[in-house]
């Protein structure tokens, strides 16, 4: 539809066009391959390289990395991680269908209750009165925070576009169930999941990487370094520059074949990156079909 | 009289009763409503309540309930407070600043995006530029911190290759703002664009055709058709990021600043989250936390309103 009747006439425009998103496109991409390359370096090559890569490692070893591997935060930071996603992934999406489900149904205080809901979206009682609540709770320290807190376990947006999506449902399919016999319970197990799959599916993305990149609540809530979550430690790592971390790891690491702190920091980032970057790619989809449903619907 | 009063109470008796019978008909679509309706009281509305330390003089040892109220104390000294009318103004220029760039950078990209007609490219540079919307604040203000780095990093490497000398990037406060504007540009730009694709997907491609016919060239057919066509999500856009302004990103700066430039660089969320987490001043903090709140409440039902006026779905 672009461009219609000039399909074949490159004219200046174009070829300023095509250098702009090249540009754009490789400003994304390089600082991710320069990242690679640095981590994979070793320490004599950068030296003799002035301290930098550019387009090819200075060397190659992997000892950044297995420095990292025998560091016993990136097991628990990990394994948080991957918990959190897991675990409060399932229940948010499960709770989430439950609610958005039955506010798509005509039923008495539905607008009542959905806008006790809504108004949270723009009020809240903020940072330290929800600290406060969280200590009171005796969840402070607790790894279940990562699954209980706001705004984790409920989120209104996507519980507002699971109850689009089953609105969509035609009551006649839920009729003829109940003719049937079928009971709420059923109908919402044997008819609308299966029917509401794919924007389950949607919406378990967009919870599993919200969960995946979440740190502001296992900074603030979780004091243990084993209870946190591998966001953290990369933050302390490279943003706050800590020396302790980074002495730990490089301890860890043969004085031979020991990696410079650039090239640790570099297989820090990239560690945390790298399941991102490779589910990415069969995930990029439901991503844009989600904005555009939550945009028209929303 | 009375025989009316009691004819009207008895239709409200069964007008309850038929209420009552219409729950019970529905009570397992209410009990997958419980948990939701809990969890929102516990972790919403409870810290709603716990605002009223704002208005009293907290202390842990006392509790929300036996603190002392002082009133509207802590608003005061906030007002009177010279580093609050520092994060207020940061937050009001970040904001607008991000309005300006960031905001309008989405519908260039889309606009640029929908003049490639070689769709493989296309593609390409929609996936590759989605990419850093994926990733947090922690992992992009990492790679920053990398590539920014005045010793080893590699922008300042590339300086040094023409001549001139390192810059650090992250520690100047004049260079802190546009470094934010443009890390803000790169992250979401390819992100934003995707509304603004869709809208243009919808466009009449006869526009087009008729316009090449009456001579029109690629800049005409965008100013007057792509831009007009698609000038209602812009401003339905604009006025919710309107309405956000008192956000100006807190998980960005906050793993991005350093003291050297919180002058030009603390904005309201930071300054809640250190005088409150780091300087226990909870009262205090909570008080800057409510003005934000009630600003940011009113911002947004006056962009609802307004968007309602524009004749499009508001927030509801």
């Amino acid at each position: 539809m672009s461009a219609v009747g000039q399909k074949n006439r490159m004219q200046i425009f174009d070829y300023i066009n095509y250098l702009f998103l090249t540009l754009l496109a490789i400003s994304v991409m390089y600082p991710i391959i320069y990242l690679l390359f640095l981590s994979v370096s070793t320490r004599e090559g950068l030296a003799q390289a002035g301290g930098n890569v550019w387009l090819w490692p200075e060397g190659f070893t992997l000892s950044a990395y297995t420095g990292f591997m025998k560091q016993s935060f990136i097991y628990t930071g990990y394994s948080y991680t991957i918990l959190r996603t897991v675990v409060g992934t399932f229940f948010a999406v499960l709770l989430m269908s439950l609610a958005g489900y039955a506010l798509s149904k005509r039923i008495p205080f539905k607008n009542s209750i959905t806008m006790f809901f809504v108004f949270t979206m723009f009020f809240t009682g903020g940072l330290i009165p929800t600290y406060l609540l969280i200590k009171s709770l005796g969840l402070l320290d607790n790894p279940l925070v990562y699954i209980l807190a706001p705004p984790f376990l409920y989120n209104t947006f996507f519980m507002l576009i699971l109850r689009n999506f089953f609105m969509t449902v035609p009551d006649s399919l839920e009729e003829s169930a109940k003719m049937d016999g079928a009971s709420d319970v059923k109908i919402f197990i044997y008819i609308m999941i299966p029917l509401a799959a794919p924007a389950i599916a949607t919406i378990s993305l967009w919870v599993g990487v919200n969960h995946w990149n979440s740190w502001f609540d296992s900074m603030i809530y979780i004091q243990s370094a084993d209870k946190q979550v591998i966001q953290v430690h990369i933050r302390k790592l490279v943003i706050e520059q800590s020396a302790l971390l980074m002495s730990d790891a490089m301890d860890s690491i043969d004085k031979k074949s020991m990696p410079s702190p650039e090239s640790m920091k570099a297989a820090a980032i990239l560690l945390t990156m790298i399941p991102i970057l490779t589910v990415y790619p069969f995930i990029q989809r439901f991503f844009v079909k989600g904005v555009v449903m939550g945009a028209v619907k929303g | 009289m009375k025989v009316n009063r009691e004819s009207s109470s008895m239709i409200v008796r069964t007008r309850n009763h038929a209420l009552l019978k219409e729950c019970l008909k529905h009570k397992y679509l209410y009990l997958f409503l419980l948990p939701a309706m809990v969890w929102y009281i516990v972790f919403y509305y409870i810290p709603m309540y716990g605002i009223t330390i704002a208005f009293k003089d907290f202390s842990i040892i006392k509790g929300i309930l036996g603190s002392p109220w002082v009133g509207f104390e802590h608003f005061e000294a906030m007002w009177n407070s010279p580093e609050f009318t520092r994060v207020l103004r940061n937050t009001l220029v970040i904001s607008g600043l991000k309005l300006v760039f960031v905001y309008t950078s989405g519908i260039v990209l889309a606009l640029a995006l929908n003049e490639i007609f070689h769709d493989k490219f296309k593609k390409f540079v929609q996936s590759v530029t989605y990419i850093p919307h994926f990733l947090s604040w922690v992992i992009i203000g990492s790679v920053m911190v990398e590539l920014l780095s005045p010793s080893s990093g590699l922008v300042n490497k590339i300086i040094m290759l023409f001549g001139g000398d390192p810059i650090y990037f992250l520690a100047e406060e004049k260079w802190f703002v546009p470094i934010l504007v443009l890390s803000d540009i790169w992250q979401s730009c390819g992100w934003g664009s995707i509304i603004y694709l869709a809208a243009i997907a919808g466009i009449d491609p006869q526009m087009y055709e008729a316009a090449t016919i009456d001579g029109a060239g690629r800049f005409r057919k965008i100013w007057y058709i792509t831009l007009p066509s698609i000038m209602n999500v812009i401003i339905i856009m604009m006025i919710f990021n309107i309405g956000y302004i008192m956000n100006s990103g807190f998980d960005q700066i906050f793993n991005l600043y350093n003291p050297r430039v919180y002058e030009v660089s603390d904005i309201l969320d930071t300054y809640v989250y250190r005088v409150g987490l780091i300087q226990m001043n909870y009262s205090f903090s909570t008080a800057v936390g409510v003005f934000k709140s009630v600003i940011g409440l009113a911002l947004v039902l006056a962009a609802n309103k307004l968007a309602n006026r524009f004749g499009q779905t508001g927030f509801w």
